[in-house]
């Protein structure tokens, strides 16, 4: 190849495809140093959006009807789901192959404990869960569980709810990705969030047992999750 | 006197059978049935770890299709651990509650809005 054809060749690069006009050759070292700085943009451009979160998947909430009292049957096992105490998140992490969703550099919010789990599997050999790794925070003085499940193909989150007097259940558009939010009924305390990354891993934030946290603090969550 | 032997041996016998044998869990007496609410209204199956009437660790699973699930024949007491799952059987989260077997109840009621047991 020789020095004109790469020349030709950047042209078309630059250009998107768009034969290069005839440059004179005092111009072409222009050429160069245009598509040297296009291309540092680029590269920087590119750097800056990789290190963003993409957003979630599109949360789906099917509202199924009401099932209001029954008689449960327990559903025999072969495998005992087992909850699993690790070391720290690096250790979950190594253990089960995928990144957990973590909330870090906020002095308020305190990792108490970390576990690996592992799915039940029945005596039919059907599976109820997928590996998860739950690590529990305390945040401002209240006890939260965040728990990612193993990634999963698909390209939305599909979500069920059962009619509820006791929570509102909707999904809420947060920094301009989707959450499915569970509140109480005055809307006041948040229950339970939760979302599907890009990468098909499905997020929970618990925050039942200490009834619940409010958005002030659900945004410093979110703002401190990756 | 060999009569009086052998009443009394009969009578050892009978007692050792009735205190031995393995009848049903009298009603709060040694444990609790759980009926699991889902207040929440998120939960199909729940996983209970703890310990049984007999003191012994066990794990039962259940699906959860209902807002009030009776998790019945099986019998818990001590603390217990319930692990929650959502449609697709992703885990939602591990909530706790301390089951005190209660005299004439043989139902511990939790809320999994709250994560509060009582006896019900």
């Amino acid at each position: 190849m020789t020095r004109n054809d790469r020349f030709r060749n950047l042209g078309e690069l630059v250009t998107f495809g768009a034969p290069l006009a005839v440059a004179p050759t005092r111009n072409r070292r222009w050429l160069w140093l245009s598509a040297g700085v296009i291309g540092l943009a680029l590269a920087l451009g590119g750097s800056k959006v990789s290190g963003a979160a993409p957003p979630n998947l599109p949360v789906v909430i099917q509202r199924l009807p009401a099932l209001a009292h029954g008689t449960v049957a327990e559903r025999p096992l072969s495998a005992a789901p087992a909850a699993v105490s690790m070391r720290d998140v690096a250790d979950a992490q190594a253990r089960a192959g995928f990144a957990p969703v973590v909330i870090s550099g906020d002095p308020s919010i305190t990792i108490s404990s970390v576990t690996y789990d592992t799915p039940a599997v029945f005596s039919d050999g059907k599976r109820l869960g997928t590996p998860a790794i739950k690590i529990d925070y305390i945040v401002a003085g209240k006890a939260i569980q965040v728990i990612t499940n193993a990634p999963q193909a698909g390209n939305s989150f599909q979500s069920a709810v059962k009619p509820s007097s006791v929570v509102v259940q909707r999904v809420e558009t947060i920094g301009g990705s989707q959450y499915l939010v569970i509140r109480t009924a005055n809307l006041s305390s948040i229950l339970l969030v939760g979302w599907r990354t890009a990468d098909g891993r499905t997020v929970y934030i618990n925050a039942t047992s200490s009834g619940g946290i409010d958005d002030a603090t659900l945004a410093v969550l979110l703002q401190h999750a990756g | 006197m060999a009569r009086l032997r052998r009443l009394v041996v009969a009578g050892a016998t009978v007692a050792l059978l009735l205190l031995s044998s393995a009848g049903p869990v009298s009603a709060g007496g040694s444990g609790e049935q759980l009926e699991f609410i889902d207040n929440l209204g998120y939960v199909y199956s729940v996983c209970v770890y703890g310990q049984n009437q007999n003191l012994q660790w066990t794990t039962k699973c259940f699906s959860t299709p209902f807002t009030t699930n009776m998790l019945a024949n099986w019998w818990w007491q001590g603390q217990i651990q319930i692990t929650e799952y959502d449609i697709n059987g992703f885990q939602v989260g591990t909530q706790y509650t301390f089951v005190w077997p209660v005299p004439y109840h043989d139902w511990w009621c939790f809320d999994d809005s709250t994560g509060n047991g009582s006896a019900c």
